[in-house]
């Protein structure tokens, strides 16, 4: 008796032992369940946060560079007459406005087909041709040529109209081949194409070589976004865009002469 | 629901399609962010949004595909990030349809590039066909954002995957290792849900 008694007594203080040791890891079991949760929560949180701040980035640039037109003070060449504007030649009663980047090369044939006319055009009293010299092209091909290129072409319209518009197309006659990564032209080039085309002023080789007018080719490459330009050459006459797929520029110049006789 | 998923089979071919589609968006975000100005001009030549909307995505486009590749590449919120990267691959293939059947002659501007291009040059099939495909992998992820190499897998460990799939994985999983939940000794908040999500998918059983 005494024995199983004995015996039974130390049978139930086991399972007592039992018990608490399984309580015990159940509540470790909870409590290591517990940490997961928080730090899976805090590592969420965390995620969210990082997240968040990512978003708010990306929104925050996306809207200073879709508002930032370029500084507001800079110098403008003599022929543009406002903020971002194109350079302005000739006083004929046909507008024609012109949006091209030094470096693309359907500009350059684009120039080789009409650059001839326009002259004539201009010299002839027809036409007030503006050209609106874009840079985007620079990013794309890992250069300043077209900065570069738009900033002479600002220095050459200080020189004169006649000028202006030769030196515009002399740096087209020269454009080369596209090539990534290197510079379509040196400030070198540019001066000695603007000393080819009769540019004498002083402030010719500085103007270019300081990039006098970066501030202006930055306006007018913003403006060229905030028009919703897609693609250069873009033309249009009298503002209305010319679909250069389906009609040529002269064509649409020519509709406008009839219709202004 | 399937022995599919959670098995071995499934979480690597969501690893390959959660790895191809960062590189994916690696290489079109890492091309356009290059040039920023160019990326504007390919959303603009679209002609869908109002220009000044146009300009703002066309900034911000680039930035939130890599923002999308370095998410997936860590495999971290993979579902969440997948139902963001197939809201965009499904807005190319729309904004690319549309060019197309507006008769735009537009370039993509898919991997930098964009705008306006020569009558005739436009080539919208092929965009297309790949940006379905595109899509389709986003939808993978969607519906099977397990993967392995990832951070969210080591949620359970506690590192954090936002709890925004263990409730298909993890029970897939438990099934597959035979834990009835049911009399698990840990109470703990992710296993009573995960009770709870269960039961209507038995009683459909």
């Amino acid at each position: 008796m005494n024995d199983k008694r004995s015996q039974q007594r130390g049978g139930g203080g086991s399972k007592v032992k039992n018990k608490r040791a399984a309580r015990e890891r159940l509540a470790e079991q909870r409590a290591a369940q517990q940490r997961a949760d928080r730090r899976r929560r805090s590592s969420g949180i965390a995620i969210a946060v990082i997240v968040g701040l990512v978003v708010v980035g990306i929104i925050g640039y996306a809207w200073w560079a879709s508002n930032n037109d370029g500084p507001d003070d800079a110098a403008l060449p003599a022929l543009v007459q406002e903020s971002g504007g194109g350079v302005v030649i000739g006083d004929g009663p046909v507008d024609v406005t012109l949006w091209e980047d030094f470096q693309c090369p359907n500009c350059k044939d684009f120039e080789a087909e009409n650059g001839a006319m326009l002259d004539r055009l201009v010299t002839d009293g027809d036409i007030t041709l503006t050209i609106h010299p874009l840079s985007f092209l620079d990013s794309s091909l890992g250069n300043d040529s077209s900065v570069q290129a738009a900033n002479a072409f600002g220095c050459a319209a200080d020189a004169g109209e006649e000028p202006a518009l030769a030196f515009h197309q002399t740096v087209y006659a020269n454009q080369p081949p596209e090539n990534p990564g290197t510079p379509a032209w040196s400030t070198d080039d540019l001066v000695g194409w603007g000393q080819d085309v009769g540019i004498s002023d002083d402030s010719w080789e500085s103007c270019v070589n300081d990039v006098t007018y970066e501030g202006w080719v930055t306006q007018v490459q913003a403006s060229m976004t905030n028009e919703g330009i897609t693609g250069t050459p873009t033309a249009f006459v009298n503002g209305e865009k010319v679909q250069l797929g389906s009609e040529t520029l002269e064509s649409a110049i020519n509709d406008a002469l009839k219709g202004n006789q | 629901m399937s022995r599919f998923r959670g098995s071995s089979a499934q979480l690597w071919i969501s690893t390959a399609v959660r790895l191809g589609l960062a590189g994916v968006l690696f290489w079109s975000g890492g091309a356009k962010v290059t040039e920023p100005q160019q990326a504007v001009l390919a959303v603009q030549a679209y002609e869908i949004l109002p220009v000044k909307v146009g300009e703002f995505v066309g900034y911000a486009l680039p930035l939130m595909e890599l923002a999308l590749a370095v998410a997936l590449l860590l495999g971290v919120a993979t579902r969440v990030t997948a139902i963001v990267a197939g809201a965009l691959m499904t807005a190319f293939v729309v904004g690319v349809a549309s060019a197309w059947a507006r008769g735009l002659s537009i370039d993509c501007g898919c991997f930098g590039g964009g705008g306006a291009v020569p009558e005739g040059e436009a080539n919208y099939l092929p965009v297309l066909l790949r940006d379905l495909g595109f899509t389709l992998m986003a939808g993978w992820l969607v519906v099977f954002p397990g993967s392995r190499l990832a951070i969210d897998r080591s949620g359970r460990a506690g590192t954090g995957d936002l709890g925004l799939y263990d409730e298909w994985d993890d029970a897939a999983e438990a099934e597959a290792e035979g834990s009835s939940q049911p009399t698990s000794p840990v109470t703990g908040r992710h296993s009573r849900d995960r009770q709870q999500r269960q039961q209507p998918e038995q009683e459909q059983r």
